[in-house]
Formats: structure tokens, sequence, C-alpha cells
């Protein structure tokens, strides 16, 4: 898989190939971290595309970075990528998600003249330098407040609850920031980092002590084991569960995620304005601001918890098949 | 050319009313999009205000929010907002500041970045023309702007604005807070382009709102922001309805002319016939909404604008019709006019025309109208009498009594038309002249049927009068003599026999036949006969007494009533008449005749029967005396034998009318013998017989004298005529010479030479085979008629013979006028001629006289052989009688059957 990576990224590039009666338009260049197939990178893809293409002629390249995450294979496609910029000259970059802030913008596009838009950045810029002169764009940060509130319906008297995710850098920054808003409404949250699926079965059942269980990324669980990981919650799952992500919707009862499209659409509209002739510099850098609220009546019924009408009006049901 | 002026005038009241109806419709269209405009601007500034309304409701619910949960969630929240502003699309933005003071400022910073808006700062406007932001320097207290609800890459910058110390908000933030209520800034300039009223309203951090104004400022924590995008108040649609609808910001002064501001102001029209301005008010602040129209063609209602300009046309063409119609009237009327005054002008000429007298007077007989003749009646003009009465222009008066005029009228005062004045009236005129009229008078009604006036005719009838009594006098005399003529006579005598009949009265009647008249009138012509007949009635009237009637009855014929006169007198006066017209001598041309009169004189008493009856016994008995003889008086007498035979022979008139009719009569032959034996031609007398109703053979003297008296004679003749041609026609090769007895009747009857001439020429028969006998005194008594027939027929070969010579001791000198072939003597004198010397003598003569004129003598009533000897001794050529041959009935088969025994007999 690993191998033919190089070669979708060409062919993905290639199928991407401007044709010639774009050459009057505006060039815009699409970097995804990822890989064409990603929920996430996808949905921010496709809301630029919706929203750039009456605009500009669209290009994307993809640094694949969730399949191929070392570091040294994503800056050979960054160095790529920045070839393709060199002999494309887009009016502007778009830069979704960290790796390509991290691996194609920072390195070669910072206060260039070349503007560019990034998206999806998790909570803090400041790794990456930001602001740049030449950028603007959407960082995404979690729902927390959100959560809080859906919890506190949910649980009213809830004064201990976990924190379940990987054991990553990015979901113990996001703890931190679970902790901080949680303990202000007098809930203690308590953390359960895995490393492998194994800890992170183990750590669910023990969970189950607490008045509820925020399910948070599994990403960087590399064993992960969704068919078991469904089986586990679906058989020891009691407690209310709540999440951040849409793809740990099968995990958890109450879903608080965040919308690619909204990043993909802030993206868009930003290079549009950029393309317009508005300064950069008078678009803030500003968080996403509208989340999805979902509902696995399945986990809720089988755990017998009765969410809040409320939160029933409002939220979409989960489906498995979604 | 006025058809034209008329024609123009119409289209120019067409074309000024239709416009003047357009421009009504067009108004009345105008208004009525003015009511719709007002009624739209009425809705419009409702919706205005209720967008203010709304907008405050809106604002309240955030602000209840915040109020009652304390803090919000920011999704929560944008959720609600997202809901508020599809609801009210006019809301561009929910916002909400939150309250910082400075001690916490950097945290706050702190946190926001932290929380994803990785450059915020409390912030304000630089005040450069740029807009640019800078850091808020620093103050007390901070109400940054940290939510916005659309956020958007354009406003996004204003997160973290701090909203207190913004010039355009300061105030509109201190009232919100001062008074708990919403407030309103003044007008702002929207980032992507318009303005934008901001509501601000103050979220404490208890739920009641503190009393003092200090404790509100401390306990404000949030301030809740809705941003009305001002384009948006008016509905686009609704807007669009006006060229120019504003809404106008008054910085809270009322004098909208001198201190306004325009808001914005959106315009799509030309003129503005139509403005409509509403005042709103909301927190402090006043506006100005007004409207503006330019209302165009498009606006109106087309259809009515049609519909107006259609009845525009179809009220043009009303008002050619009605002037078509007009001309028309007027062009009838013209002619209508011309037309009455023709009628007028041939009226009153006729009026001048015609002989009537007209008179048209008023009501009170004042006269307005003389035609010709009326003023040649009344004998002035029309001009002098006008207006004046009429009675005092002339007086009518009646034949007996005199008729007032006046009265006259009122008695025709009629309404139901003419009325004729039944008897003529004698008419003075002015001047004293006299007419005789009759007057018509009709009264004149006016349309309600009131009289007004009188129509007088009059007809001058004396004329008339005149002629009708020379009509009448013509009517009832005989214009020779003056006398009455028969029909009055009759009338008279009718008149009598009723008086005789009533009052048993005797009267006499006269019939009177004048004997030699004809021989005065055909030897001294009809001037010598008028003047003998009008010289004979004075004589004869002066023999009768005044009241006595003497009427010419015809021709020679007079008669005599004689009123009041027994029988006596009446002979006395008949014998008066008589004598005196016995003395009379009549004398003409060196001639005088002796004239007598032969007279019937017929009692008139109440027995008598009937003015018919009583004329024919007059008739009677005057034939009787002339038949004795003439010149003398019968007396009717009843059981009078004489008038018997002559009633005898009356009653053959219709015996003889019904023979002709039943062709009863038939023809007997008697030869005609040469007594000299030196003729070889044979004659033959044809002989008239009649058949009587019983069968039995009647001879003619039965019925010849009925017929000659009675006018009958030329259609016996005409018969018999016709039947010798007949019976000659069927005899081959015959050499016989027929005598055919004309009467005198026939001689003067012109038509009968025209019938006989045009049988010959039908038949076979040779006219020399014909020969006519006329009588002597036939001949004589119309002489000329006679002489001219007998030429007429000579000329055909007809010869004639005189027949009965020397009966009517007539003067030979007749003979040299009488071109005839033959002389018969009078059968008297040869029948005794034996015995009588004197007959003997006769018949010597009279042959003698015949030869020497070149004539035949034939010699009749021959009726022995002596008297054939005798004759054969005088010379006489033909001898006829039956002592030669007695008639026999005529057979065609017999042709000429005697000759042989008359040869044996002249031997």
């Amino acid at each position: 898989m690993r191998k033919i990576a190089p070669a979708i990224l060409l062919l993905a590039m290639t199928l991407q190939l401007p044709s010639a009666w774009a050459e009057d338009k505006h060039r815009c260049l699409f970097i995804s971290s990822y890989h064409i197939g990603y929920a996430w990178s996808d949905g921010i893809e496709a809301a630029v595309y919706q929203h750039l293409k009456e605009r500009c002629v669209v290009r994307s390249v993809y640094l694949d970075s969730k399949r191929e995450p070392h570091p040294e294979k994503i800056e050979k496609r960054a160095h790529k990528v920045k070839q393709l910029v060199e002999e494309w000259k887009p009016d502007v970059i778009i830069a979704a998600d960290d790796n390509a802030s991290k691996f194609v913008i920072k390195p070669y596009y910072r206060d260039s003249d070349i503007p560019v838009i990034f998206c999806g950045i998790n909570w803090s810029v400041e790794e990456y330098g930001y602001p740049y002169s030449n950028t603007t764009g959407m960082v995404e940060v979690m729902p927390i407040k959100s959560l809080l509130n859906f919890v506190r319906k949910t649980v009213p008297n809830a004064r201990n609850g976990v924190f379940l995710s990987a054991d990553v850098m990015t979901e113990r920054k996001d703890y931190q920031r679970y902790k901080k808003v949680f303990a202000r409404k007098g809930i203690k949250l308590n953390k359960e980092l895995a490393a492998t699926f194994t800890d992170w079965t183990t750590m669910y059942h023990r969970s189950q002590s607490y008045d509820f269980i925020i399910v948070n990324n599994n990403a960087g669980i590399v064993d992960w084991n969704e068919k078991q990981a469904r089986a586990v919650v679906t058989e020891s799952g009691q407690r209310p569960t709540f999440t951040v992500y849409e793809w740990m919707m099968p995990f958890a009862m109450i879903g608080v995620t965040k919308d690619p499209a909204e990043q993909g659409e802030w993206a868009a509209k930003a290079a549009s304005s950029v393309l317009k002739g508005v300064p950069i510099s008078t678009i803030p850098i500003i968080p996403n601001q509208r989340w999805n609220l979902w509902r696995n009546d399945a986990l809720s019924n089988m755990a017998k918890l009765e969410i809040p009408l409320s939160i029933k009006i409002k939220s979409r049901p989960y489906k498995e098949n979604k | 050319m006025q058809n034209r002026t008329a024609y123009i005038t119409a289209a120019a009241i067409s074309l000024t009313l239709s416009v003047g109806l357009v421009f009504f419709v067009v108004n009345a269209e105008i208004n009525k999009t003015k009511n719709i405009l007002d009624q739209q601007a009425h809705d419009l500034y409702q919706h205005v205000n209720d967008n203010f309304k709304n907008s405050k409701v809106v604002l309240d619910s955030v602000a209840a929010l915040f109020q009652t949960m304390g803090e919000v969630d920011n999704d929560q929240l944008s959720q609600y907002s997202r809901e508020m502003l599809e609801d009210y699309p006019y809301l561009y933005a929910v916002e909400y500041f939150t309250k910082v003071d400075n001690a916490e400022r950097v945290q706050f910073e702190s946190d926001m970045r932290e929380s994803g808006y990785v450059a915020f700062s409390i912030k304000q406007y630089a005040g450069d023309a740029k807009q640019s932001l800078i850091n808020s320097p620093q103050q007390t207290t901070y109400f940054p702007l940290v939510f916005m609800q659309p956020l958007d890459v354009t406003t996004a910058q204003l997160i973290g604005l701090d909203g207190l110390s913004d010039s355009r908000f300061s105030a509109a933030f201190k009232r919100a807070i001062a008074t708990g209520e919403p407030s309103m800034s003044a007008p702002v300039d929207l980032m992507e382009g318009g303005q934008g009223l901001m509501l601000f309203k103050a979220v404490y951090t208890k739920s009641v709102l503190p009393v003092d104004l200090n404790v509100r400022t401390e306990n404000t924590f949030k301030i809740i922001a809705v941003l009305i995008r001002i384009d948006d108040l008016l509905s686009e649609q609704n807007r669009n309805n006006f060229s120019f609808a504003q809404l106008r910001f008054l910085n809270g002064h009322e004098d909208i002319n001198t201190n306004k501001e325009d808001l914005w102001s959106w315009s799509n029209g030309l003129l503005q016939a139509y403005y409509r301005d509403f005042s709103l008010s909301f927190d402090d602040k006043k506006f100005n909404l007004e409207f503006n129209k330019t209302i165009r063609w498009e606006d109106i209602g087309v259809s009515n604008i049609v519909m107006a300009l259609m009845l525009s046309a179809v009220f043009a063409i009303l008002v050619f019709w009605l002037t078509h119609l007009r001309l028309v009237f007027l062009k009838d009327k013209r002619k209508a006019d011309e037309a009455h005054h023709q009628e007028k002008e041939k009226a009153e000429i006729t009026l001048y025309s015609i002989g009537d007298a007209v008179i048209t007077t008023d009501i009170d007989g004042g006269v307005e109208f003389l035609n010709l003749a009326a003023e040649e009646l009344i004998g002035m003009q029309l001009s002098d009498v006008n207006g004046r009465k009429l009675n005092s222009l002339m007086s009518v008066k009646g034949e007996e009594n005199p008729e007032d005029l006046q009265e006259l009228f009122w008695t025709f005062h009629k309404p139901d038309g003419l009325v004729l004045h039944k008897d003529p009236l004698k008419l003075v005129n002015h001047h004293g002249s006299e007419y005789v009229v009759e007057i018509s008078i009709s009264p004149i009604h006016d349309l309600a049927g009131d009289n007004i006036g009188f129509v007088l005719v009059l007809r001058d009838v004396g004329h008339i009068r005149k002629l009708s009594f020379q009509l009448e006098y013509q009517a009832t005399h005989d214009p020779l003599t003056d006398l009455a003529n028969r029909s009055e006579f009759e009338r008279r005598l009718d008149e009598a026999l009723i008086q005789s009949k009533a009052y048993d009265k005797q009267h006499a009647l006269c019939y009177m036949d004048l004997d030699q008249f004809k021989i005065v009138n055909d030897s001294c012509g009809h001037l010598a006969g008028d003047h003998l007949l009008k010289q004979l009635a004075t004589v004869m009237k002066s023999c009768m007494r005044d009241t006595d009637l003497l009427a010419r009855l015809g021709g020679d014929e007079f008669g005599v009533l004689l009123f009041d006169c027994p029988v006596e007198v009446a002979e006395t006066i008949v014998l008066k008449i008589k004598n005196a017209v016995s003395d009379f001598r009549f004398v003409w041309d060196e001639h005088a005749f002796d004239i007598g009169i032969s007279i019937g004189l017929v009692p008139i008493c109440s027995q008598s029967i009937s003015t018919i009856e009583l004329m024919r016994n007059a008739d009677t008995a005057c034939y009787v005396a002339k038949d004795n003889g003439r010149n003398r008086i019968h007396l009717y007498q009843e059981d009078d034998s004489e008038l018997a035979q002559r009633f005898g022979e009356m009653q053959w008139v219709q015996r003889i009318r019904n023979a002709l009719q039943d062709d009863r009569f038939f023809l007997a032959v008697q030869d005609v013998v040469s007594l000299s034996n030196t003729d070889n031609e044979k004659h033959r007398e044809v002989l008239l017989r009649l058949h009587g109703e019983n069968g039995e053979t009647i001879p003619p003297m039965a019925f010849i004298p009925a017929a000659e008296r009675y006018e009958l004679m030329p259609q016996i003749d005409r018969w018999v005529f016709c039947k010798t041609i007949e019976m000659i026609g069927a005899i081959e090769a015959c050499d016989c010479l027929y005598n055919i007895n004309i009467s005198g009747q026939s001689l003067k009857d012109e038509d009968f030479s025209n019938y006989a001439r045009n049988l010959l020429a039908k038949s076979s028969v040779e006219p020399h085979r014909i020969c006519f006998e006329i009588t002597e005194t036939a001949a004589i008594s119309n002489l000329n008629t006679a002489t001219q027939f007998i030429h007429s027929m000579k000329e055909l070969g007809i010869r004639f013979a005189l027949d009965d010579f020397g009966r009517g001791m007539s003067s030979f000198g007749y003979l040299k006028t009488l071109p005839v072939d033959y002389l018969k003597i009078d059968g008297s004198f040869v029948r005794d001629m034996a015995n009588d010397a004197i007959d003997y003598a006769m018949v010597e003569s009279i042959t003698r006289i015949g030869h020497v004129m070149g004539l035949k003598v034939i010699a009749e009533f021959v009726e022995n052989d002596t008297t054939v000897e005798l004759l054969r001794e005088l010379g006489v050529d033909y001898g006829q009688g039956y002592g030669i041959h007695k008639p026999e009935t005529w057979l065609v088969e017999k042709g000429c059957p005697l000759e042989h025994r008359l040869s044996k007999k002249a031997v």
C-alpha cells in the first residue's frame, strides 16, 4: 500500500490537471494533509470545491500523512508540492489540516507572496508560527463548552467524568482543555489515554465507573480494531458516552462533532475574498463556529439511558452505515 | 360645406369628450393607483414598524437567554441566531458584547486566543480613512464583541471591537445600560456596503433591573445586539412598487425639511407624481419613511384605458351618428319645409285658382285669408280686410229669411268638421253686390282639439242656378215652339190624374196631329215646317186658358191639358183650336197651305186608370179623327168601336214581333202578265203572308196597317227582301222580275239601302231581277229620301214601280223627280173601269202619262177578262189580279209556274 501511494498521488495530481481553458481563471491549490477517502479531509475538500468552482481552478494535492505519517516521506511529498506551486503558480493556496501547514506552508511559504488559507489546524497555530503576513484561516477547536452543556443536560449531577482517548500529544492537549472547562462547572475530568487497542478496551471497561465518558479520538491507536471496539462498547457500555469526533460515534451515545465543511467553506470564502483583492491581513484567524449534534439511539437504548428531549430534538440519529 | 362644418364640429366634440373621457379614466386610474400605492406605502410603513418591533423581540429574547442562563454556549446561540436570522431576513447579525474590566483584559484576550481567535485583542477603530482597527487603549471597562452570527471573512475582524468606546455605539450602549431597554445606534456603514442600525440591550448579572444607574452599569455583563440592515427593512417586492422609497433618519429632530439625513434612498423613477411619508420612532431615533412614485402608463390599468378608448370610439361613432342623423333630419326637414312651402304655394295657388271663394277667419270671425275668388266676392283685397270681422264685410240672407253670419258660425261651431249650409244664401258684399252662394263652414282645430277659427267656402251658385233653370226649361220644353215637351206634358198629366183621383176633379186631355204638315215640310223644307209649328203653337195657345197646358209631343203632334175642365168646356176649347188652325193659312215662298188638325179628346176623371191609358186613348181618338177624314175632333167614349179597332191594331204589334221572331211569315207570288205580248220578261209580285198562332193564314191587310202605324215595316221589309233573295238564289237560271213592296218607312231608313246592297253583294242574285214597289203616298211623303233611295238602288240595277198610283191624287209633277220604271195604277180605278167611266178615264190618263214619261204601266186588280181587254185597248203594259193569277205560296221548286196559265188566260 505504501509503495503505490506516490503513484496514487501522481494520478490524483494528473486527474486534477487544469484544462487549457482554465488558464485565464485564478488558480487555487488545495493541499490536503491526508488522502482521498479520508472523511474529514474529503469534507473540507468538497466544501472548497463547492465554494470556489466559480472563482478559480482548484487543484488538489495530497500529502497522505495519515497513511504515510513518516516525516521524511511527508517532506518529500511536500517538496513535490512546492515544485508544483512553482510550476503552476497558484494565486492562492489552501492548506488543510496540520501537516499541510507544517510540511509545506511553514517551510516554503511563510510570509511569501502567495496568500495561504489554512484550515483544520487543531487549536493552536503557535507550532507553525501563525499568523504570517500572507496567511489566515480557521483553527479547529473542540466544542468543549457545547459538550459540557450536553453532559450537564444528560447527566445533571455529573461530578466525575473520564476522557478516553489515544495516547498522543494532541489528545493530551485536548484533555487539558476539557479538564479546564469542565472544572469551571465543578466537574472533575479524569483521563484514560491508550496506546493500544487492548489498552483502550481495558480503559473503556474501567471507565464504566465514572458518571460519563468522553470517547475522544482513537487516532494514534495503531492496532485499532473497529469491530472489536464496537463489540466492547455494545457489550459493556453502561455509562453515558460523548464524543466530538464523528467517526467515534459508534462508541458514543451523543456526539458534538466538528463540521469539516465549515473549515472548507471558510477557507474557500477567505480565498475568494483574497482573489477579489481583500487584504489577507484583514481576515482574522478564527475558530470553527458550528457543530453537528448526533445521538446513537442503539447505544443509549442498550444502556437504558434516556437522552434529554431537547437533545433529541436538535440532534440527528447516528446510523451504523453512515 | 355645412355638412363638413357639422362633421368637423362633431369630430372636435368627439375628440374633446374622448380626450376628456380618457383623461378622466386615466385620472381615475391614477387615483386608483395612488390608493393602491397608499395602501402599499402604509403596508410598508407597517412592515417597517413591525420589523422594528420584531427586532426588539429578537433582542429581548436573546437577552432573556443570557438573563436566565448566565452563560450561553456560542454554538447554542449560533443555532438560535441562525433561526432568528432566517425568520427575520432584515436582521443582518446577532451579536453580543461582553463586559471586560481593564484588570481582566489580558486574561480575557488570552482566553479568546486560546479558544481559537488566534490574534484576538480588544480593539477599536483607529479613525483613519482605511477604517483600520487597533488595540484599544487602556480604559476602565471594555465591551468587546465576542459573538457574531453570521461570522464571515469580512466581519470576522470585528471580533474584539469595543462597543463601549466606539463613537457610533457608545451612546446607545450607555442608554441600553441605563434604561435596560433596547436602544438604537445611529446608522452605521456596513462593511459589505449599505447601512445598518444596531439595537442594543443590556444583560445584567441579576435578572432584576437595578434601580440605581450606577448599579446597572456595574451589573451589566453583556450587551446583546442585533444589526438591522436598513435596505432589508422594506421588502424588495413591495419596495419595487415605488419609484423612490427612503427612510430618512432625523437625528431626533422633527423637522425633516431642514435637518435630515438620508439613511438610504432607492430610486428607479423619473417623476414624483405620488408622495407619501410616515413618521417612525425607535428609542430616541426618529425616522421619516418616504415613498415616491412616478406613475407611468404601465402602472395604470390598460384594460380600463382600452375600454375608455373603445368607449371614446363608440362615443365618437355615436356623436358622428347623431350628427349624421341630425344632418339627415335637417335635410329631411329642409325638404319637408320645401315640400311644405311648395304645398303651401300649391294650396295658395290652388285656392287662388279655384272658383270657390275661400275665407279663413279666427275664432271671432276676423278675416285671416281670402283667395282671389273671395276677394272678388267680397269686393276687397286681403290686405284691406285682414283682421276685420267678416260680418262687417258682407251679409248673407236666406232665400226667405235673412241670416246672421256670426250666428252661422256658432251654429256650425262643431268639432266634427265640415258643415254645409243646405240652402243657397244671398250674399251682399261691401259694395252691395249680390250673389247667390252656397256656404260650407269648417271649424279649424288645433292639436288639442280646440276651435281656433273657421274656413268658409262660398260657391257662387247664381250661374249654376241659371244654368239649372235653363236645363230644367230645356228638359221640359220644346226648343222650337217653347211649348212644354212630351215629358213635361206627361208629368203634368200625372199631376192632373193624381188631382182627379184625389179631389175628384175633371180635366181633359187632347192629342192633336196636324194634317198636311209633311207636305209643307217636304215641299218647303224643314225650316218652313218649323215656322209652321211655331206659328200654330201661337195660334193654338191663343185659344186656350192661361191655366191650360199646350205641349209639343213630337213632330206635328201636340197635346193639351185642360185643367179643371169638364168635357163640355173642353170640347168648346178644342173646337176653338181646330177652327183656329183650320182658319190659319200658312204661306211660305209664295206657297200657301191650308192646315188641318185632327184632335182626340179624352176626359180625365177619377175613374181614369193611368197616364199611359189616357195617352193611348187620346192617341187612338186622334187617329180615329184623322182616319175619319182629318181636321176633326174625336171625343173618346167608352165602348167606342173605332177605338176598339185601333186597339186591335195595337195588339198586332206584339203579334208581328212574335211572328218575326218565330219566322211565321211566308211569301206568296202573283204573276204580273204582259198584256201587250211584246215583253217576254216575266214579272211576279212577291206578297207577304202570315201564319197565325193557330196555323191559319193571315192576309197582309190584317197586320200591315198596324205595322205601318207602329213603325214595324222596316223589319218586315228586310225580312221580305232577304227571303226573296234567298228564294231567287235558289232558282237556277231565273229570268223573272220579282216585285218587292217597300214601305215608306224603309224609304226613310238610310240603313235599308245598305242592307239591300250588302245582301245582294253576298248573294248570286242579279239585282236587275229585283223591282221595288213603292206607293205613291210613301214616295211623295218622303220625296227627297225616296228619290235618293231610288237613285242609289237603280245604280245597282234594281228597278222601281210606283204602286197605287192615282190613290193619293198627287200632282203628276212628282213623277218628273221620281226615276221609276213602272207605274202601277191603283186597283180602285182598274176594278170598276169597265163600269165607271171616270175610273176608265183615270186609267187611260195614267197610262198615257206613264207612257209619255217612258214608263211601263201595270194595272192592278184585274179581276176579269173584260178588264183585261179594256186595259189592252188602253195600251196598259201589264195586268195583275185575280182575273189573271191568284197569289200562291212561293215554293222554290216551282220556278215560274204560272207562265203557261197566264199565257192561256191572256189568250
